[in-house]
């Protein structure tokens, strides 16, 4: 399977996770994430979902002026964002749970003991 | 100074902290998305944040390319689908603006050529002069399709030459013939002062309409 499709849809949420913790810009996001393992996300991947996010009514960017720095994009959630990151979180809960279940075996471990076989019902 | 005016001038400023190859890849993704029908502002807003996690990445010792990927004309396609069109109100007081300021130059000249030399005076075609204004127009318009579609090109810089090159010898020659050929029609004499007073109408008018065309 691509890699980067199955990704896609994941990415959006891990993004809004991020953004719910407190608001934040574009670089500062994808430290975020890429420390948290998300290597595979590529630097400016993010800002075309950036971009879709703010075009559903999910997210809003302010920019914000620094007296030293250079202006900087706060993005945080709308209210809408915030239920549709609540029911990401419970459809990935239950989505990652059977999927654990199917791909791993039983109880989401790896259970080697079966050579694979099904045991009977 | 409007929000867009002061991103432009922030853009431009901040670019300088870019590398050449840095700044000539981040310069083709800049001349993409202007040249695109999105809302001026939203459009502004994006190019800085790029430009911005773009120092931050070479302050790390990467590329643009390491941030933006290999392909610049798919990732820009990406980000132009993402962002708000242009309105339609936008884009006619655009055109009104472009228009009016043309306008306001041409009046201004004709009415110090009057005031100057009011021995040269010539009564003016308006059939003429409409059809000067549409040709200004269409060209460069036309110039910037072609750069759009060349952004991304290995032998870019030829191509956009000769775009700029047909774009300038179009406006420096084309009026000889539209002279020559085109029948005077509805020709006026006015004296300089209505001329200049046009002139400053004008001006009111393009100052009053930036405020709206560039929010």
């Amino acid at each position: 399977m691509n890699k980067s499709q199955m990704l896609k849809g994941v990415l959006e949420g891990c993004i809004l996770a991020v953004i719910e913790e407190k608001p934040t810009y574009g670089y500062v996001l994808y430290v975020r994430l890429s420390e948290q393992g998300l290597q595979s996300v590529s630097e400016g991947s993010i800002y075309p979902v950036l971009l879709r996010l703010q075009k559903e009514g999910l997210i809003e960017g302010k920019m914000v002026k620094s007296a030293n720095g250079p202006n900087r994009k706060y993005y945080s959630l709308t209210i809408k964002g915030k239920d549709t990151l609540a029911q990401f979180k419970h459809e990935w809960e239950a989505l990652a749970h059977s999927v654990n279940h199917i791909v791993l075996g039983k109880g989401g471990k790896k259970d080697d003991n079966n050579d694979g076989i099904h045991p009977a019902e | 100074m409007t929000t867009t005016t002061a991103y432009i001038q922030q853009n431009n400023e901040r670019r300088k902290k870019l590398n050449d190859q840095n700044e000539s890849f981040y310069s083709d993704i800049l001349l993409y998305v202007r040249s695109s029908n999105v809302d001026q502002r939203a459009g502004e807003e994006l190019l800085l944040e790029l430009l911005e996690h773009l120092i931050d990445a070479q302050e790390r010792g990467r590329r643009a390319a390491d941030v933006f990927g290999e392909d610049p004309e798919g990732y820009c396609k990406s980000l132009v689908d993402e962002l708000p069109k242009e309105t339609l109100t936008g884009k006619l007081l655009l055109w009104l603006y472009m228009a009016a300021y043309g306008a306001m130059w041409m009046f201004g000249l004709m009415g110090f050529m009057q005031l100057l030399f009011p021995e040269l005076n010539k009564p003016v075609s308006l059939t003429h002069l409409l059809i000067f204004g549409s040709v200004f127009i269409t060209i460069p318009l036309a110039a910037m399709v072609v750069m759009k579609k060349t952004v991304f090109m290995k032998d870019k810089p030829a191509k956009i030459n000769i775009a700029w090159g047909i774009t300038g010898a179009a406006i420096l020659f084309l009026p000889y013939p539209i002279i020559l050929f085109v029948p005077a029609g509805y020709e006026i004499n006015l004296s300089w002062i209505i001329y200049l007073s046009i002139t400053v109408i004008l001006f009111i008018g393009t100052r009053l309409l930036k405020g709206r065309v560039f929010d």
